[in-house]
């Protein structure tokens, strides 16, 4: 059963994503507002409050960064609405500044930030601990270890926020945000929307009022501190000379592992959902008695650290070990979690009783890729041409989304990749410092969310760069949410990128087709032709929309598409379209002859253009136009 | 009672519902069960797996731990191959006899022989012509379903979930002819297993359950 047919029920269990457990437990507290922008792993979060906002009558935005998203569930929770903001782990860089002062003004009502962590990288540029900015900016840190938990949680720390009237951060890592688990469902109440904002001089962090609110704020932190004793998703479990220490999701592994390896009578176990602030009497009760401490947490030492400074402080003279035993990049695993215990318990870890399977032979690596029918294949398909065959010295600064899957070959286009918006920004000062013509390649969902402010700065100090913005129409990489170049969202106004673009004083704008490959040829030419002779910004914007939307609709209009084919008779084995426009649903046959798998195929025709003896046909006939309408 | 099920394949061939329906079906039947899914980048045309538990209460981690997979489910050849390092010789594959070529320039591909070869090593192997079935049946993308059929046999068999469950399960998307077709796809996959397994992969799941 899909999140939003839920909406009207109460009772029954049900297996859910954690991101949606916690957007289930956000709607038991009374959640009123949400926004986000999405990210990996965090996108379900809000995309699930999304889809039940009308049936429930809440307010719910995709806003144009993390910023503004934190802005306006802040403004909610100053003004009595309960509510809700979700991001990614680097997501929270960027709205960093107003959560610093966030905890210094405090709020009105419940309002819990969620960061989801990405322990491993499977979708991100870094895997900073996100639990450091609850410490930096004392708000406290909550950790689920499941989504079973994730739900019941949410809803406590909703009820912890609008207690203290602060706002609070509720920490997970992939496996929680993507596992799903069962869930049982409580009531939804009537949420309430609209609130009254109090006009109060802690809301305006001038210095005078800064420095009051710094007092306010270290005397709640001590109210925060001593209520986390009592809060009940701690717990000392078991009972043996040997304490293990685990948050969160590392919770999971350690109830395991202590099973697995037979130690279940001699440790106790210190369960923490609350990391920061640590439950100082939670603590010490749980280390009466205890020889030797061990303290599991995915990524840093958070909580390794507080333990030792706990019971330093307080003179408990006892080894406390942590990450020398369990490691501190990546993601937990099974084996990393009983390997550590196995040593700090001074027992041996078996080998499972195994016959290794040996596999000799070579197989070969499969990064992701461009989807078939992805508007962004042909564009980066001609870019990789036409720098190739110029002979042109060129950078390629590229950015976060669909698009910095380009770095991978056959396009080898991504030359420096940090984070959203840098494309320009990076690009700009590149364009600088160095002769190389500079191709900054933005999405158009990154472009409003960190690429304005640097196209505004290339603009007015004249930098020689081309900013080529990838339009699909939709923040892709994370499910399709919309973004304000979405041109097919219900009721609101487009904003068109080469308006912006005019708007503030780019001469050079070029709208182009990617599934036209000359004419993108034609523009790229064109655009470095113009950058160089007069040494101030060009942009194009490459618009078509994504394949996966395009296909999803055509199949919900029940409008026919086919598949191509490769009429083989016609084709020369020269490999371009399998080797170099590299579309996954094209294979090569041991003859070198093209073949199209039509379990991939989408019909979208990009390569029946870069076929030299036009090989390529449609496999039977169909409404081109009709279907054209589709993708355009 | 703990059964670990890896679901190995390309991104975008359906190993997300195959998991989502087993683990719901799990559910539904009064157990405890996990399935950590593999989003945004890694979905893309990549390498994507997904790890599926079923248990009791004691289940309380979302992976399943290096060598301990007892039913490898996977989508195309080169990933079942991949992967198979996640099992012991004795435990069990179902792989759909298909192969995916990654798009990068000039790559070799290895033959469908040695990679059957390779999969041999398994005690319980078992390929499945799920993608030509599903073709068959004039759905492209329906592999994963016939897929779920068949391992839905062993499940079933091996009194672990009812047969009934995972097809209620499978009824549950889509309507009219998609609704149609995926039973249809679900009960090929399953009428398969039901013709090919042996009695000892069926005891292997047995023994697990006990």
């Amino acid at each position: 059963m899909s999140f939003s047919s839920l909406a009207r029920l109460s009772g029954g269990r049900h297996f859910l994503l954690g991101n949606e457990a916690i957007a289930r437990g956000a709607l038991e507290a009374g959640l009123g507002v949400a926004a986000a922008y999405p990210g990996t792993p965090s996108s379900e979060i809000v995309e699930s409050l999304m889809s039940v906002k009308d049936i429930l009558g809440i307010y719910v935005e995709w806003s144009v960064n993390e910023k503004v998203a934190f802005e306006t569930a802040y403004a909610a929770a100053i003004a009595g609405v309960k509510s809700l903001t979700a991001m990614k782990h680097v997501g929270l860089n960027v709205a960093a500044d107003p959560f610093m002062s966030a905890a210094y003004t405090g709020v009105e009502e419940s309002f819990v930030i969620v960061t989801a962590d990405d322990p491993s990288m499977h979708s991100s540029q870094n895997e900073q601990d996100n639990r450091w900015f609850g410490v930096h900016a004392f708000v406290p840190v909550f950790e689920p270890y499941d989504a079973t938990e994730a739900k019941d949680l949410t809803k406590a720390v909703f009820e912890f926020s609008s207690r203290f009237k602060h706002p609070v951060l509720l920490r997970t890592t992939t496996r929680v945000s993507h596992t799903r688990g069962y869930v049982d469902l409580g009531p939804i109440p009537e949420p309430k929307v609209k609130g009254k904002f109090n006009k109060e001089d802690r809301y305006v962090v001038v210095p005078a009022n800064a420095r009051r609110n710094k007092q306010r704020l270290l005397q709640k932190w001590k109210e925060i501190s001593k209520a986390v004793n009592e809060f009940p998703f701690n717990s000392i479990q078991g009972d043996g000379k040997s304490l293990i220490v685990a948050s969160g999701l590392a919770y999971g592994y350690v109830r395991e592992a202590v099973k697995y390896l037979g130690v279940e009578d001699k440790v106790k176990i210190l369960k923490l959902a609350t990391t920061y602030p640590l439950p100082r009497d939670l603590l010490l009760k749980s280390v009466e008695d205890v020889e030797n401490v061990l303290v599991v947490e995915e990524l840093d030492p958070l909580v390794e650290k507080e333990v030792k400074s706990i019971l330093y402080d307080e003179g408990v003279k006892i080894p406390v070990r942590g990450k020398d035993l369990v490691g501190m990049e990546f993601e937990l695993t099974h084996y990393r979690v009983r390997k550590a215990i196995a040593e700090f318990m001074g027992v041996r870890l078996l080998s499972t009783d195994s016959t290794p399977l040996t596999v000799d032979v070579k197989l070969p690596p499969r990064p992701p890729t461009f989807c078939p029918g992805c508007p962004y294949r042909p564009f980066f398909f001609e870019l990789r041409r036409f720098l190739t065959q110029e002979k042109l010295p060129y950078i390629i600064s590229g950015d976060i989304g669909c698009y910095s899957l380009a770095y991978n070959p056959p396009y080898n286009l991504q030359d420096v990749t940090i984070e959203m918006g840098s494309s320009i920004g990076v690009g700009g000062g590149l364009s600088v410092v160095t002769e190389d013509v500079v191709i900054a390649t933005i999405g158009d969902s990154t472009f409003y969310h960190a690429g304005l402010p640097p196209l505004v700065n290339a603009v007015w100090l004249r930098k020689p760069l081309i900013t080529v913005v990838l339009d699909n129409e939709v923040t892709a990489m994370t499910g399709h949410q919309p973004a304000p170049s979405s041109r097919r969202d219900g009721n609101l106004q487009p904003i068109l990128i080469e308006e912006v673009a005019r708007g503030i004083g780019v001469k050079f704008v070029e709208v182009v087709d990617p599934f036209d490959i000359k004419k993108v040829r034609e523009v790229l030419k064109k655009a470095v032709e113009y950058v160089k002779t007069n040494r101030e910004p060009a942009v194009v914007v490459v618009r078509r929309r994504c394949a996966l939307e395009v296909v999803r609709d055509l199949t919900r209009a029940g409008v026919k598409y086919v598949t191509f084919k490769v009429l083989e008779d016609k084709c020369i084995g020269c490999g371009i379209c399998y080797d170099w426009f590299s579309c996954p649903a094209i294979t090569s046959l041991s003859n070198r002859k093209a073949s199209i798998d039509p379990e991939l195929c989408v019909g979208c025709a990009a390569c029946v253009q870069v076929c030299p003896t036009k090989a390529i046909v449609p496999s039977e006939e169909y409404d081109q136009e009709e279907v054209e309408k589709y993708w355009r | 009672m703990l059964i670990n099920i890896l679901v190995s394949g390309v991104g975008g061939q359906g190993l997300l519902t195959l998991a989502r329906l087993l683990g719901q079906a799990a559910i539904k039947e009064g157990m405890k069960a996990y399935v950590a899914e593999t989003h945004g980048l890694s979905q893309r045309g990549g390498s994507v797996v997904v790890h599926v538990r079923i248990g009791n209460d004691e289940l309380s981690a979302p992976l399943i731990p290096e060598g301990e997979v007892d039913i490898h489910v996977s989508l195309e050849l080169i990933e079942a191959v991949r992967n198979i390092s996640m099992q012991q010789k004795d435990s069990i594959l179902i792989s759909n006899d298909k192969i995916i070529r990654p798009s990068i320039p000039k790559i070799v591909l290895p033959s469908r022989d040695d990679l059957i070869r390779v999969a041999n090593a398994v005690k319980h192997f078992y390929l499945v012509n799920a993608s030509e079935e599903s073709l068959n049946l004039g759905n492209p993308y329906g592999a994963n379903i016939v897929l779920l059929g068949f391992t839905t046999y062993i499940l079933s068999e091996g009194n672990i979930i009812s047969k009934d469950s995972v097809r209620q399960e499978v009824a549950n998307i889509g309507r009219g002819k998609v609704r149609e077709v995926n039973l249809k796809l679900f009960d090929v996959g399953y009428e398969k297993a039901s013709k090919n397994v042996r009695p000892d992969t069926v005891e292997y799941i047995r023994k697990k359950k006990a």
